[in-house]
């Protein structure tokens, strides 16, 4: 087709596109990254329930996103080179990834309201496997600990949570703790403040404030991360190469 | 005249705590009480807290004076004074106040589901002894425990250089889940009000429904906008793919 000024203009802008694609692909893959090594240690919160395509999601960003950058660099080069056969592979190859990580995108933010819509599984799952024997159970209960000291709060809604419902948690131990030990305060060298006074479950000495809120501003911000993020990127490569395809047909 | 009398003496020689006039009657002008003490004159304006300690003991009458800048309450004063007595009685009888105990109170809950956290009886009651009498209103055993100390809930503070300790409450235990009780303290010859509460019953957590609450606004366009992009793509793809297939 023609070389003229609108030909030039195109493929300069193509090479543009695929510079800043490359970069957004490759911000794409460390984020996924960062995602996937969960700093806030909350994957078995997911992993046991089944509803862990958040992390899922991530592992798949984490290819596509690099993926994203080779196939940008390769698309700076087929559109410098003016050929059509390379032209052509790009724009298979980039769809392909497309379609992969709209899925990713899909797929976490779906898991994500599974998880954390409401505090119903969160809390369900507290009840059943804190205390509980087996893997989940151990998953479970370590998750829970941590979050409960270094968060500061007990139980999913509150401590209520903990004497309103049976739990594995009371059925093991009995009805003298009400809840867990690790909603009680504690002095830096780990003794409880007041073991009683945490029992009767006096303010001043045990945290009052439940756990969900933690839980599920992690999970929303991985959720974000991979799944609007990832929207951004791909509705850029949308744009990218829809201009990559009337390249082609001007090729 | 008014009556007055000094609720309680204390240790020291200075201070007398002197009942308040009663509310209705003498609440419409500034009330000023007075006694001489080496001709001066001491002024004592009551607030509507000390009118709680005339509902718990009372005591002999003295002889001081309350002298009311409102002259025409002297004209009142005789005709209310034996309302005055009479209502006295009543309340020396008075109920006092039991209830579980809340979050303001400084506890999470009061409802357990074995046990029950109460409020304690007023300080002014407190070197008598108490008795708390409950029943089980399902199957109607009543309950008459001993007071055992360490049922009450006491809380500690130390800051280093005293320690304070304030009783919150007392638990009362050992009792079954989700079934209504009847509690009543009994001070000598004060009961305090029938409190009527039930503990907590237990659920069962299979119960609970775990599954999808909603769909969030960002799931629908997340999932709406990227699979209508994708579908473009792949016609945009095949057509561009035909044409140029077309063309050549």
């Amino acid at each position: 087709m023609a070389d003229g000024k609108g030909f030039t203009c195109l493929m300069v802008i193509l090479i543009l596109g695929n510079i800043f694609g490359a970069a957004a692909g490759l911000a794409l893959c460390a984020l996924a990254i960062w995602v996937a090594v969960d700093q806030f240690k909350l994957y078995p919160i997911s992993g046991v329930s089944g509803k862990d395509d958040i992390f899922a999601g991530a592992w798949i960003a984490i290819f596509t996103g690099f993926a994203f950058f080779c196939m940008c660099v390769f698309g700076i080069l087929a559109a410098a080179m003016k050929s059509r056969a390379l032209m052509l592979t790009y724009l298979i190859l980039m769809l392909i990834i497309y379609i992969f990580e709209c899925a990713s995108c899909i797929t976490a933010v779906t898991h994500r309201d599974y998880l954390v819509g409401n505090s119903n599984l969160v809390k369900k799952q507290m009840l059943k496997y804190y205390a509980a024997d087996g893997d989940s159970g151990s998953q479970i209960t370590l998750t829970w600990n941590k979050v409960m000291k270094e968060v500061e709060c007990c139980g999913t809604d509150g401590p209520v949570d903990w004497i309103e419902y049976n739990s594995t948690f009371r059925e093991k131990f009995g009805t003298d703790y009400p809840w867990p030990t690790h909603c009680c305060k504690r002095k830096n060298n780990y003794e409880v403040v007041n073991v009683e006074a945490c029992k009767n479950g006096q303010n001043t000495t045990m945290f009052t404030k439940g756990c969900f809120n933690h839980i599920e501003s992690v999970f929303s911000r991985y959720t974000w991360a991979i799944s609007w993020y990832g929207f951004a990127v791909l509705m850029f490569m949308f744009l990218l190469l829809i201009l990559a395809m009337v390249y082609y047909l001007m090729l | 005249m008014h009556p007055l009398w000094i609720l309680q003496q204390s240790t020291s020689v200075k201070d007398s705590f002197v009942s308040t006039p009663w509310a209705g009657p003498w609440l419409s002008g500034p009330q000023e009480l007075t006694w001489s003490e080496n001709q001066t004159r001491q002024h004592l304006v009551p607030d509507s807290r000390m009118s709680r300690s005339i509902l718990v003991i009372p005591a002999l009458p003295f002889h001081i004076m309350l002298r009311s800048h409102e002259s025409h309450l002297f004209s009142t004063a005789m005709r209310t004074m034996f309302i005055f007595f009479g209502m006295l009685f009543t309340l020396s009888n008075a109920e006092f106040q039991v209830s579980l105990l809340k979050e303001s109170d400084g506890v999470v809950t009061g409802r357990f589901a074995d046990s029950l956290l109460l409020s304690l009886p007023p300080c002014a009651l407190a070197t008598q002894s108490v008795t708390l009498e409950y029943n089980n209103t399902d199957t109607n055993e009543s309950m008459l425990p001993c007071r055992f100390r360490r049922d009450i809930i006491s809380t500690i503070e130390n800051n280093g250089q005293f320690t304070t300790s304030r009783n919150l409450g007392y638990q009362v235990t050992n009792l079954t889940t989700g079934s209504t009780y009847r509690l009543q303290y009994v001070v000598g010859a004060e009961k305090s009000n029938i409190l009527e509460v039930s503990t907590r019953q237990v659920k069962d957590p299979n119960q609970i429904d775990s599954g999808l609450p909603a769909r969030s606004g960002a799931m629908v366009v997340i999932t709406v906008i990227l699979s209508v992009s994708m579908f473009i793509l792949l016609v945009a793809l095949i057509v561009t793919v035909a044409h140029s297939l077309g063309g050549d």
